[in-house]
């Protein structure tokens, strides 16, 4: 099947310092895609640079970003950013901030369509009130009317979404859509985005910190670090027998439930500022199995039917927990 | 910190306005060795000549030498200008800190305090009091330093109410310190960077309204020279004689000028944004 | 050890109202009832959480009982004795038991002080009569950070070595209580189990309590004992670990334990769907706080506010349903 986003060698830099490398990865027409990845590892630029949302000092400076075949990065910008908004749409974390203050929320739901779809102030209008309702919004005319500030977080995250499908996207990236929202709100959420992937038939890419998130909500997962992917697999490989040390690193420090266990595992070390500096895998001097041959660039191997890893000690392990899979069950009585 | 200091180094435009500025200060300083005559020396039949080997500046209407008054004129201006801003700073940052730190009515007084100062120009009030107290070198000075605390005050108070919400002050709430200390050692140390810049702006700003008060007049009086003064003398003989008119003028341009270009440098150094992490 | 079983600290009825003010001189208009009526008790080197969502109180509380906002009703009951709220001492003898440790770790630090003057402030507050120079040394040491690090800016710090600092602070007037508000949630995942490790190790070696708030339950289940789930400012179920996690009875908490993305083998968990979201705190729902979006709601949940009763070895639920 034609991928739909095909994304190849990335590499982004800001100023003269390179913040993402060799980033490649690919998504199928109304796949979820789930990007983990902690504090300076490069996700939400990738997201910025698919988008075509890099602002100075940031810009592409290497790689192709493929849209069904067009190398998004050779398009003039007004072509970039005319799908912008429409096949390619993003939500953000904060809607508060994303959400312009002064308009209705109306009026910001009916600048894209009126932007992307060509409709005229009533049309608009009265397609906004349908997107307000397909995201599960009561009232939805009376909605229309509020102003951000007037709505709840999980409401002002609705209709971020809504503004995003009034493109019609095929599809959505959601950069730590849920962060901001209580945990039974972003239950919510994520059942909501579901259901309308199912709908529309868009592809997802999930960006998150957050590990149960990514297993519960994507079929695919990308592990990044330090601006380079260091893993990618279905979801279930990915969390049950990760290959690459960091991504078995970042597991063993998650607390699991039912589990006694005195001490958690932490990952020594902090997360390298500069790129530059760094010959061969970023993480190299905090994996337990670092080695000379650590110095040199490491590439992408096999290590499963639908596993890479970069890494030259990764293989496709047992699951690392201690004590096996049972462990990651939620605990039965 | 350090960095503070390299970074501001290497601001060539605030470079440029602190060794002017050090030139000035050294000319006023040292004002007695440099001055080639008696700044208060008259020589009636010799006004309005021109800058010749002998007054390097020329000489102004009643034939003194203007180099001279304008390096004495250093003094006046550039002292007023400094002491006046430390007043304003001494004045706004109290009342700043009243208005930010306590709030409710203690701020509502502050700050209506402080609109009523804005709402009468400036100028005019500096006036009226120079003229009910009578000008001189101290009275001026007071002056202007009082009339100029309201910028301070107000952003003072925005710095320390933002301040205020941050994590570590109510930490230290938490583990007894008092209000006084808070206010002391944790927030106004926060709240140097705009002030510093505001500092320098400030001077410049009472460097020229004491040219201008002696400008009118009403600022320090003969035979004292100041800037303003000399400017006001030149101003009938524009046209025969521009350079009694045109020396001062330049210098009180080059002191703002200079105070302007380091108060730039400063904030620039000063930005959180621009400083690099992991120092 | 002798001191197990002992009450750190008891809370009974505690209730914080914050008035509506209706422009400048207009009395006020009812109010926020932020917590309304909360009762626990916290033992000696255990931790309690406090698990809830927005709005629920849970910050409130421990801002009470560290003297950072008076109570408008209700007691404490510290060291054998009731906290007097009425006199200007109360927050001083919080103070001196309770301590709190603040969720953001990059800003829990006063930015313009060396982290040493910062650890050392509460003892130049408190009148420390020893070796101000020595304790922090000490109290370095006892967070596991080197004693170079003493001159060093928050912002040559990583998140986590900023909270450890933030904890040495607190420990600084060695208080038998810690107030833990978030501790981890702003640090990355493979960071937290080392603050976590770190507040497991000092309880275990002084007998400190905590009073452990998160909103991430895989680390409340992680670092707790007991377990409070607080709702619109009431505690709707409260317990062990083991009793509210595995042997859950309030939908609330089900509901919450459900939500919680887990990294788990095999089949996603059933989804209790909840509708809508908290309501505003302003005009709580009549009965029982939940009813609005209680998927089990009846008409007795609607009129009348369940009381928290015992189901049996401590575990108490408020909840209407059998």
């Amino acid at each position: 099947m034609q991928q739909l986003l095909s994304v190849q060698d990335l590499e982004v830099s800001f100023a003269n310092r390179r913040v993402l490398r060799q980033v490649s990865f690919s998504l199928a027409p109304g796949e979820t895609l789930g990007i983990v990845g902690e504090s300076g590892s490069g996700k939400s630029v990738t997201a910025l640079a698919i988008m075509g949302l890099l602002s100075w000092p940031g810009r592409v400076t290497g790689g192709q970003i493929l849209w069904h075949d067009d190398d998004l990065l050779s398009l003039p910008p007004d072509a970039h950013r005319r799908l912008r908004g429409s096949a390619m749409a993003m939500i953000f974390q904060e809607p508060m901030t994303c959400l312009n203050p002064v308009y209705t929320v109306g009026q910001q739901i009916a600048e894209v369509l009126m932007l992307h779809r060509g409709m005229n102030k009533r049309e608009a209008a009265e397609a906004a009130a349908a997107y307000l309702a397909q995201v599960g919004i009561a009232e939805p005319k009376a909605r229309l009317r509020n102003f951000p500030h007037e709505l709840s977080g999980g409401m002002r995250q609705r209709v971020m979404i809504a503004m995003a499908l009034a493109g019609e996207p095929e599809l959505l990236i959601a950069d730590e859509p849920t962060t901001a929202l209580d945990v039974t709100v972003q239950a919510q959420i994520l059942d909501l985005l579901q259901r309308l992937q199912a709908e529309t038939g868009m592809a997802m890419i999930l960006i998150t910190h957050d590990l149960g998130l990514v297993a519960e909500n994507a079929a695919r997962g990308i592990v990044m670090y330090a601006g380079e992917v260091v893993e990618t697999g279905g979801v279930d490989e990915l969390f049950v027998s990760p290959a690459h040390p960091y991504t078995q690193g970042l597991l063993r420090s998650l607390p699991r439930w039912g589990e006694q266990r005195d001490v958690l595992y932490s990952i020594p070390g902090t997360v390298p500022r500069n790129l530059e500096t760094i010959p061969g895998c970023a993480f190299a001097d905090r994996c337990p199995v670092a080695t000379e041959a650590c110095q040199e660039p490491q590439i992408m191997r096999q290590v499963g039917p639908a596993q890479t890893a970069r890494c030259w000690a990764a293989k496709a392990k047992q699951p690392i927990l201690e004590g096996g899979a049972a462990e990651c069950q939620p605990p039965t009585k | 910190m350090p960095s503070f200091m390299s970074r501001l180094r290497q601001h060539r435009l605030a470079a440029a306005g602190a060794v002017v500025l050090l030139v000035l200060v050294a000319a006023a300083l040292f004002a007695p060795w440099l001055a080639p005559h008696d700044p208060e020396e008259v020589h009636p039949e010799a006004g309005l000549r021109g800058p010749s080997w002998q007054y390097p500046l020329g000489q102004d209407p009643l034939g003194r030498c203007i180099l001279s008054r304008i390096l004495y004129g250093a003094r006046v201006s550039l002292s007023v200008g400094f002491l006046a801003g430390v007043i304003s700073l001494a004045v706004g940052v109290v009342m700043g800190s009243l208005a930010g730190y306590f709030g409710g009515w203690v701020a509502l007084v502050v700050m209506r305090l402080a609109e009523v100062f804005m709402t009468v120009p400036q100028f005019l009030l500096i006036i009226a009091a120079v003229a009910i107290v009578g000008p001189s070198f101290t009275s001026v000075l007071v002056i202007i330093g009082l009339s100029s605390w309201t910028g301070y005050a107000r952003v003072l108070r925005g710095e320390i109410m933002s301040i205020k919400q941050q994590p570590f002050v109510e930490a230290a709430r938490a583990y007894g310190a008092s209000d006084w200390r808070i206010l002391v050692h944790h927030v106004l140390p926060n709240c140097l960077s705009p002030l510093i810049v505001m500092v320098t702006l400030n001077v410049a700003s009472a460097i020229l309204l004491e040219s201008s008060l002696s400008f009118l007049g009403f600022g320090i009086q003969e035979p004292q020279a100041s800037w303003g003064s000399i400017l006001s003398q030149g101003r009938s003989f524009f046209q025969s004689a521009p350079h009694v008119a045109t020396f001062p003028g330049l210098a009180i341009m080059l002191a703002v000028l200079a105070f302007n270009l380091l108060g730039d440098g400063l904030r620039d150094a000063l930005d959180p944004k621009l400083v690099e992490q992991g120092e | 050890m002798s001191a197990a079983n002992q009450i750190a600290i008891t809370v009974k009825d505690l209730e914080k109202v914050f008035p509506l003010r209706r422009g400048l001189f207009s009395r006020s208009q009812g109010g926020v009832r932020a917590v309304d009526k909360v009762s626990f008790e916290l033992k000696v080197g255990e931790t309690l959480a406090l698990v809830g969502e927005s709005g629920c109180g849970k910050t409130t509380v421990a801002r009470m009982l560290a003297g950072l906002e008076q109570p408008t009703s209700g007691s404490v009951i510290l060291n054998g004795a009731e906290v007097d709220f009425s006199s200007r001492q109360a927050p001083r003898i919080l103070r001196q038991e309770a301590q709190m440790v603040f969720q953001d770790p990059y800003a829990t630090l006063d930015p313009r002080m060396t982290v040493g003057s910062s650890v050392e402030e509460p003892l130049i507050v408190r009148h420390y009569t020893g070796d101000r120079r020595e304790r922090v040394r000490e109290l370095f040491a006892a967070v596991s950070l080197d004693e170079e690090m003493i001159n060093r800016y928050p912002h040559q710090f990583s998140g986590g070595q900023r909270q450890r600092i933030g904890i040495a602070r607190a420990l600084a007037s060695e208080p038998k209580i810690l107030l833990c508000d978030e501790p981890t949630s702003a640090l990355d995942v493979s960071v937290q189990g080392q603050v976590l490790n770190l507040l497991k190790e000092l309880q275990r070696e002084r007998s400190i309590s905590y009073l452990f708030i998160s909103h991430n339950l895989s680390v409340v289940w992680h670092i707790s004992q007991q377990v409070a789930v607080m709702y619109l400012g009431k505690i709707v179920e409260m317990g062990s670990r083991e009793s509210v996690f595995l042997e859950t009875a309030h939908p609330y908490t089900k509901a919450l334990l459900a939500a919680s993305p887990k990294v788990a083998l095999g089949q996603k968990q059933e989804r209790i769907m909840l509708s809508g979201e908290v309501p505003g705190p302003l005009n709580p729902p009549s009965g029982c706080r939940f009813h609005t979006r209680c998927p089990q709601a009846s008409q007795v949940c609607r009129e009348v506010e369940p009381q928290l009763s015992d189901v049996g070895g401590g575990h108490q639920v408020a909840c209407h349903l059998p």
